[in-house]
């Protein structure tokens, strides 16, 4: 039997982090969640993760700076990382290239294009 | 403040018992339960009327003296027995314990049958004597412990003391 | 939905209160990024909550709030009073528009005086302007693809060979691959993209929906072409791209001619969008627990009632543990006497947990008082400065929250009555700021908390005078001043005339007191004219178990923290009292001593020696004189109860293996009468 996919769900505002993890595991995933990057690194062991989806703003160690973590480690150099923002600027997202993330999911977002974003990403 | 509503034609049941000369009857409802003094550890600096506390079932409950407490002066008493009580303390549930002499046996009579102490020429019935029975020839102040043992009744008690009331209605009862 | 509308609304009202806490700090503190950063990320999250659910005023206010907070963050705004009202009154209306139920108050206005206030020209933050490549209304289309993903594009989590699938997925596709120095095959090995795809698709797919295959990609490492409409053969872009990869022997034109031939032959089946997809939702298999949002540290709310029984079981075991220790010595068997004590060891660190549970640093609620007691002061123009000691202290749940109401009356009280305006202070020669300061620590078996201002004081002529009107006492009648204080507790007292302005009409003192003795606690009033008053509130620790010693004065038990206690030692009585004061030597000190025989009036006994045992609190030193040290007793603590609240030694009893009773001592008090005397 095949594995499930792996997600790892960083976003300090606790009513979003929910929602997010029951669409995903309603989508058959396994979800692994944390409240900031701080507490997201403990995922970063080795162990197979298929997707990250984390937030930007956050405190203690801000989506910047746990995608920076995530590339530096072999194992999660090559992983899916989607970062949820509230930001229409087009400046913003060009950084994305830069900050080496695969996307950004916008913020609020209507599910059903979550999950086609997701299965994009997954399948 | 609620206001039961008391069914007057309603035989109830009291417990009647004597400290010094005087008998007392307290409504069974209120009783918890009748101990013997066992180990009493008084509080040092406390009121006058409180004699200590003791331990009952892993409460702590303090202990009244009447006596004091109705400014009652009278030779030493043999007190012994406690009656345990459970009063409403400015809203709350308080478990308090009454010192008495003896407690003579458990008495039923209707609320009507009461009679004020008013009748006596007194000023006022004292909040907490509901009133005195008479019964085999002798009678029994009927106390309301909530008022007795309430805090800020305190007042009232030191005014008037039950030996006035007592021999008020000795008087009274004894043809003139 | 609605659970999770119901769990936003309950952590939007946490981050609001985050908020406040937030935004005072920061008028005292302009500079702190830190907190300028939490008040951003708060509005931020609410910001987009708020438009998930629907909340569309919050949305736009928030938004706001996100944008001015953002420059402060970036420096180009500087903190000001006039900002921190203005968002402390946004955050009383982000409140009232969680209530779904009454109207929120409508402040339509505030979102464009905000604008106007905070810079005219707040980013619109509109999103760029995209291309929008016409979207065919039906019927199919033939794009150009043109796919260039960066070399380290595997370094964003993407492969390109799905978007080529998908991409041929969407339609009949004829796909150039365009290799740079080796082969794809060998680039994916090695994570590198060095390859170009040229793709002509016939599909029924919009543009739109083409772009999309694209979604994760830079917009510089794709284009999507419409043929004929882009004409590709003119554009710019395509030709630069056709002239890279191809060389010179063919024209862009008849290389788009050839490629596109053959696409749009034949009724082969074209893979349709299904654009109208239904996605079940999968219902939720009951409650979702709520986990507060707190960043700081993950918060559970436990019902009182657990907590209740839970303490009640720990209490037991404690008490049976004694007991069970106490035959064990008896038995004077050393194995078991092991056994026993391991499990002691472990009844302690288990009752040590479940005390911390109930425990809640008073913090907590000086923290809400922090915005009312500004408002209020704000309200009634007068200069308030707020000085807390001790906010770690920590008390029982259930007390904490049945304290609340009686120290904001207080706390009202203070700043209502007590502390002057700033005009008439100067005149009586103090400080233009008045001072409020509340105190919070512990003493024996109880929690103290002092609120002291240094205002007017009680006037206690005016007291006097009430208290004859109100028939309490006669006129001629001797009444000290402490008897004065006490009776401004009884119902129906209170000598303001602007009863409705801060405390309501005769909701006074007499409601305090009440509250207070209905947890066990009591209140003492002090005051000094024109020096000011302190209110102590003494509250009981409720349940909670606190390692002891046990002592022996005549015939009765005491028991003094463990913790409390420095040193103790037995000393020849001469030497105690020789000095015919109340100090003695201790380690090159003198320090107060109180015996507890006399103080408790005990008979004297002709005993040659006492024990001394020396007190320090916070650093304060005094000796206790006893008769003997019993031994250790893990006390529970039982209050003593209402009849007891006035007398000042003791905050508690428990109960002892034998059933017999032991009385808590209240050092602080008695360090009190130590040094008095």
């Amino acid at each position: 039997m095949e594995m499930k996919k792996r997600i790892i769900v960083v976003e300090d505002f606790n009513t979003s982090r929910q929602i997010i993890k029951r669409t995903l595991e309603g989508m058959d995933y396994q979800v692994d969640e944390a409240a900031d990057g701080r507490e997201a690194l403990k995922f970063f062991n080795g162990s197979r993760i298929d997707l990250v989806i984390t937030d930007y703003n956050m405190p203690f160690m801000d989506g910047a700076a746990l995608v920076e973590y995530i590339r530096s480690k072999d194992a999660y150099k090559y992983i899916p990382i989607l970062v949820l923002s509230t930001e229409t600027n087009v400046e913003k997202q060009k950084k994305a290239r830069e900050a080496k993330i695969t996307g950004w999911i916008k913020k609020p977002f209507e599910i059903s294009d979550f999950r086609n974003q997701i299965q994009k990403i997954l399948t | 403040m609620h206001m039961k509503t008391i069914d007057i034609e309603k035989k109830k049941s009291y417990v009647n018992f004597s400290i010094g000369k005087e008998n007392f009857a307290i409504i069974v409802d209120d009783v918890l339960e009748i101990i013997n003094l066992d180990q009493l550890t008084h509080v040092p600096n406390s009121s006058d009327f409180v004699l200590g506390i003791l331990n009952y079932r892993g409460n702590i409950v303090p202990v009244i003296n009447l006596h004091k407490r109705f400014n009652y002066i009278q030779h030493e008493v043999r007190c012994d027995t406690v009656i345990v009580v459970n009063v409403m303390n400015s809203e709350n549930h308080v478990l308090m314990g009454l010192l008495v002499d003896e407690v003579t046996d458990v008495i039923e009579f209707e609320y009507k049958d009461i009679r004020t102490v008013p009748d006596l020429g007194l000023k006022y019935n004292p909040a907490f004597l509901e009133g005195f029975i008479e019964m085999k020839e002798k009678f029994i102040m009927v106390l309301n412990v909530n008022k007795v043992l309430s805090v800020s009744e305190l007042a009232e008690i030191n005014d008037l003391s039950i030996g006035e009331i007592a021999k008020k209605i000795e008087n009274h009862l004894q043809p003139e | 939905m609605d659970e999770f509308i119901e769990s936003f609304i309950n952590e939007a009202r946490e981050l609001l209160f985050q908020l406040e806490s937030d935004l005072l700090l920061l008028e005292n503190q302009p500079q702190d990024n830190e907190v300028t950063n939490s008040i951003f990320r708060i509005m931020h999250n609410l910001k987009g909550a708020a438009q998930m659910y629907g909340f569309d005023d919050m949305q736009y206010l928030t938004h706001e709030f996100e944008s001015i907070f953002d420059r402060i963050r970036t420096g180009e705004l500087k903190v000001s009073h006039d900002l921190i009202d203005d968002t402390l009154k946004g955050k009383d209306i982000l409140l009232s528009m969680l209530d779904k139920d009454s109207p929120a108050e409508k402040d339509e206005d505030l979102v464009g005086q905000l604008k106007s206030k905070y810079s005219g020209l707040i980013d619109n933050e509109t999103a760029g302007i995209e291309e929008k490549i016409s979207d065919k209304p039906s019927g199919r289309a033939i794009y150009c693809i043109l796919f260039s993903p960066e070399k380290e594009i595997f370094e964003r989590g993407l492969n390109p060979d799905r978007a080529i699938e998908e991409a041929m997925a969407s339609g009949k596709a004829k796909i150039m691959m365009h290799e740079k120095k080796t082969s794809w095959e060998k680039q994916k090995t090695k994570k590198i993209c060095q390859t170009t795809w040229e793709i002509y698709l016939y599909s029924a797919f919009t543009a739109t929906q083409i772009e999309e295959i694209f979604l994760f990609y830079d917009k510089e490492e794709y284009r999507v072409f419409q043929i004929p409409e882009d004409e590709l053969d003119q554009n710019l872009e395509y030709l630069d791209f056709f002239r890279n990869n191809y060389g010179k022997g063919i024209s862009a034109a008849d290389h788009v001619k050839e490629c596109i031939s053959g696409l749009a032959d034949g009724a082969e089946e074209i893979p349709v969008l299904n654009a109208g997809k239904e996605v079940d939702e999968r219902q939720s298999q009951g409650k979702l627990s709520h986990v507060s949002g707190s960043t700081k540290e993950f918060i559970i709310n436990v019902s009182s009632q657990k907590l209740d029984e839970l303490m009640n079981l720990v209490s037991e075991l404690v008490i049976s543990g004694a007991s069970l220790n106490a035959h064990a010595t008896r038995l004077n068997d050393s194995r078991l006497s092991t056994l026993i004590e391991n499990i002691d060891k472990l009844t302690k660190k288990f009752r040590k947990n479940a005390l911390d549970l109930r425990l809640i640093p008073v913090r907590t609620l000086l923290n809400k008082f922090n915005r009312q007691i500004r408002d209020l002061s704000k309200e009634l123009n007068k200069e308030v400065v707020l000085l807390v000691e001790g906010e770690e202290t920590e008390i029982d749940k259930t007390v904490l929250k049945a304290i609340e109401s009686p120290l904001m009356h207080i706390i009202r009280n203070s700043i209502g009555h007590g502390i002057e305006p700033p005009e008439e202070r100067i005149q009586k020669g103090k400080t233009r700021e008045g001072t409020l300061k509340i105190a919070a620590f512990y003493s024996g078996a109880n929690v103290i908390i002092q609120i002291h201002d240094d205002g007017c004081g009680i006037n206690l002529e005016k007291v006097k005078q009430r208290a004859i009107e109100k028939g309490y006492i006669s006129p001629d009648q001797q009444i000290t001043d402490q008897e004065l204080l006490k009776l401004i507790m009884e119902p129906g007292f209170t000598t303001s005339e602007n009863i409705n302005l801060v405390s309501g009409r005769g909701v006074g003192m007499d409601v305090v007191r009440k509250e207070l003795n209905a947890i066990g606690g009591s209140l003492q009033i002090d005051t000094e004219k024109d020096l000011g008053t302190s209110m102590t509130m003494k509250l009981p620790t409720t349940l909670s178990i606190i390692d002891t010693l046990m002592l022996e004065v005549n015939d009765l038990h005491v028991l003094v923290p463990l913790l409390e206690i420095e040193y103790c030692y037995k000393e020849i009585r001469e030497n105690i009292y020789e000095r015919n004061s109340n100090m003695l030597q201790y380690k090159n000190n003198l320090v107060p001593f109180v015996s507890l025989r006399r103080k408790f009036k005990c008979p004297l006994n002709n005993h040659k020696e006492e024990m001394v045992i020396i007190i320090n609190k916070y650093d304060k030193k005094y000796a206790l004189i006893v008769d003997d040290i019993i031994g250790e007793h893990q006390a529970v603590i039982k209050p003593l109860g209402g009849l007891f609240v006035n007398q000042p030694y003791f905050s508690g009893a428990s109960i002892l293996v034998d059933g017999n009773l032991a009385l808590i001592l209240d050092t602080n008090y008695l360090f009190n009468q130590s040094v008095l005397n």
